[in-house]
């Protein structure tokens, strides 16, 4: 099968969603309302086409004069004068009706222009819609201004300005033409706003399909975030390890001995509790064995600011800044508020690439469910993708997981029904003996491993962290089989008494 | 900007005379590359057809703005020449000078002041915005 020849966009994250990049010649629809940001994708496209890819462009304007073009263009820190004197852009302003009427023309002066600087693309900002009455019209129109463009085999993109917020409203004669359709939107999200892009279709080629967010950055452009539930590579989902033999160490004295040594490599930890169990102390302590080890170390912190977290770890005599120092620590927080949960995964997508951890913490998986609602379907999805991430990148991740019983549990992850995909599980609880609440923990889920299941007490010691104490009275204590209980499966069992055997002599 | 730095660029840059060729300038600094109908032309700059083609002849004459030479098309595509060597960068100064309203009519003023208008069929052509005589404020700024 040939390779399709694509024109990469060069903007950042939006050529993965294409798989590539566009097919060259395709007639580009972007479409959207007022401020969704079309002149800045077409503009983009068209200025990392010129410095980029040694693909020379033309801007056609019909209502925003070329200077304020350029001014604005300047905030992205795209000079456009300068390739406009270096021979690589066009920019003509023009009518509608004159730009239609010459690309009808066999000998076009803009399509002169366009090749006297050898242009490969091509961006018409502002095209409108015809009204609803005249839609056989307006896609006559449009079909001979895309055959126009197809004739200079230039890969075009025309802005097209929608008035519907309603994407079903807004089928226009135009999208029927034009071989690719990309529809930008911004829709309100609680009291914010998300800005969103979606390939409705593009011939020539796969895309992701879907919407995916995207912001418009100062000082760099449009960054498109892959929607987390679009499927990576085949090689992620066959990224789970398999190594039955390398154990990753705990850190926590006496944990090691209950998980068998240490948690299977690329493994997936759930550390469940209520706050101040002793799940971040856990975290922490996980990271700095590593990083003794010179293992990398990832630490995702949403619910306390580094600072915070690096006296946390200096309260357990554990100098983080220095492993962070030394390359072998990466602090990552990001405040919970207004999650945009395609961007922020792009993001420990690209730490993860790039850092290229062995060990990460995620504190917490609450506070994601508590920002994207614990029972709705992205919070699963992400969930789902960066267990693959992690899986994919061989990384042993523990994720921290805030349940709110303070005695006991009657649930491993309450409303986060995500535990089918978590290898171990370690239960942190609070147990009340006398007047103090005593640390306890159970390892309560090894996939692939033995575990007793029994609850060990642990103790945090100040300068010190957290340690499992070892079990001295469990020889003493005699295993009795379930024969030996009543109530075994209503939860409240009771020692059974002794059959009475009657002796005949 | 005091009334002689305007005169003096006006001086070094020679051909701008009428309010129209600098409008028309104006307009060409900020659209250097314009394919559109010179009855278009009229409408955005304010001024009647004939004052605006005169000014287009007079610009293209001082080597300020090229246009395409089919003479056959109803438009045509109109280049802001602005790195002419001739020029230099008083031009620039000058249209930077006259972006701003207060620039703008100390520009006309200066204008005013250097010569008479010129004269087209014994009639002096009067600008018009919109379709309307230009105000009196815009022939006669208090600078």
């Amino acid at each position: 099968m040939p390779e399709p020849d694509l024109v990469k966009t060069g903007i950042k994250g939006l050529d993965e969603v294409l798989f590539g990049g566009f097919p060259r010649g395709n007639i580009i629809l972007v479409a959207g309302t007022a401020g969704t940001g079309k002149t800045t994708f077409g503009v983009e496209f068209v200025y990392r086409g010129a410095s980029q890819f040694n693909e020379p462009g033309v801007i056609v304007l019909f209502e925003v004069a070329p200077d304020k073009l350029i001014r604005d263009a300047a905030l992205f820190g795209w000079d456009l004068r300068e390739l406009e004197r270096n021979g690589r852009l066009k920019m003509i302003f023009t009518t509608r009706q004159l730009f239609q009427q010459e690309l009808q023309q066999a000998d076009s002066q803009l399509l002169a222009e366009a090749a006297e600087i050898g242009a490969r693309r091509i961006f018409v900002d502002g095209l409108v819609r015809l009204p609803e009455s005249n839609a056989g019209d307006s896609r006559d129109a449009f079909h001979l201004l895309a055959e126009g463009l197809h004739r200079e085999n230039l890969t075009a993109m025309l802005a097209l300005e929608s008035t519907f917020a309603d994407p079903a409203a807004a089928r226009a004669p135009e999208e029927f033409v034009a071989d690719t359709i990309v529809r930008l939107s911004i829709e309100p999200v609680q009291r914010a706003v998300l800005r969103s892009l979606e390939i409705v279709k593009s011939r020539g080629h796969e895309f992701a399909l879907g919407r995916h967010t995207f912001r418009i950055i100062n000082g760099q452009g449009l960054e498109v975030y892959r929607r987390v539930q679009a499927p990576r590579g085949l090689l992620r989902e066959r990224g789970a390890a398999f190594d039955p033999t390398t154990r990753v160490t705990t850190g926590v004295p006496g944990l090691d001995e209950l998980v068998n040594g240490g948690y299977f490599v690329a493994s997936t930890t759930l550390v469940v509790g209520i706050s101040g169990a002793g799940k971040s102390v856990m975290a922490l302590q996980y990271i700095a064995e590593g990083a003794r080890r010179g293992e990398r170390g990832l630490m995702i912190t949403l619910d306390e600011p580094p600072a915070q977290v690096l006296r946390n770890a200096h309260s357990i005599g554990i100098d983080l800044q220095a492993f962070i120092d030394k390359g072998l620590v990466h602090l990552w927080y990001e405040p919970p508020q207004e999650f945009e949960i395609d961007r922020h995964f792009a993001q420990i997508e690209a730490i993860v690439e790039d850092f290229k951890p062995r060990r990460a913490v995620i504190d917490s998986l609450s506070t994601y469910g508590s920002s994207l609602g614990p029972a709705e379907r992205s919070f699963r999805d992400f969930f789902h993708a960066i267990v693959a991430l992690m899986k994919e990148h061989q990384v042993t991740a523990v994720y921290n997981h805030e349940n709110p019983e303070m005695l006991g549990m009657s649930s491993m992850m309450g409303e986060f029904k995500v535990s089918s995909l978590v290898d171990n599980i370690i239960l942190m609880n609070w147990v009340e003996l006398g007047d103090s609440f005593r640390h306890a923990l159970t390892v309560a889920k090894m996939r692939a491993m033995p575990t007793s299941r029994t609850t060990h007490e642990c103790e945090i010691a100040n300068g010190q962290g957290m340690k499992v104490l070892p079990r001295p009275i469990r020889a003493a204590l005699p295993v009795v089989p379930f024969a030996g209980y009543l109530g075994l499966i209503s939860r409240s069992p009771e020692r059974r008494s002794p059959p009475m055997v009657s002796e005949t002599p | 900007m005091k009334p002689k730095q305007i005169g003096d660029f006006l001086d070094r840059i020679g051909c701008l005379e009428h309010p129209c060729d600098l409008d028309l300038l104006l307009f060409f600094y900020r659209h250097p590359q314009a394919f559109l109908k010179s009855e278009r032309l009229a409408e955005y700059v304010g001024y009647d057809l004939p004052q605006v083609e005169r000014s287009l002849e007079i610009l293209m004459t001082a080597g300020l703005l090229r246009q395409s030479p089919d003479s056959t098309r109803p438009a045509r595509l109109y280049v802001l020449t602005r790195g002419s060597s001739i020029l230099g960068g008083w031009l620039s100064s000058l249209l930077r000078i006259a972006a701003t309203p207060e620039g703008r009519l100390a520009v006309f003023h200066a204008l005013k002041q250097r010569r008479p208008p010129r004269l087209s069929g014994g009639d002096e052509p009067e600008p018009v915005a919109n379709g309307r005589p230009v105000p009196r404020t815009l022939e006669e700024p208090h600078a």
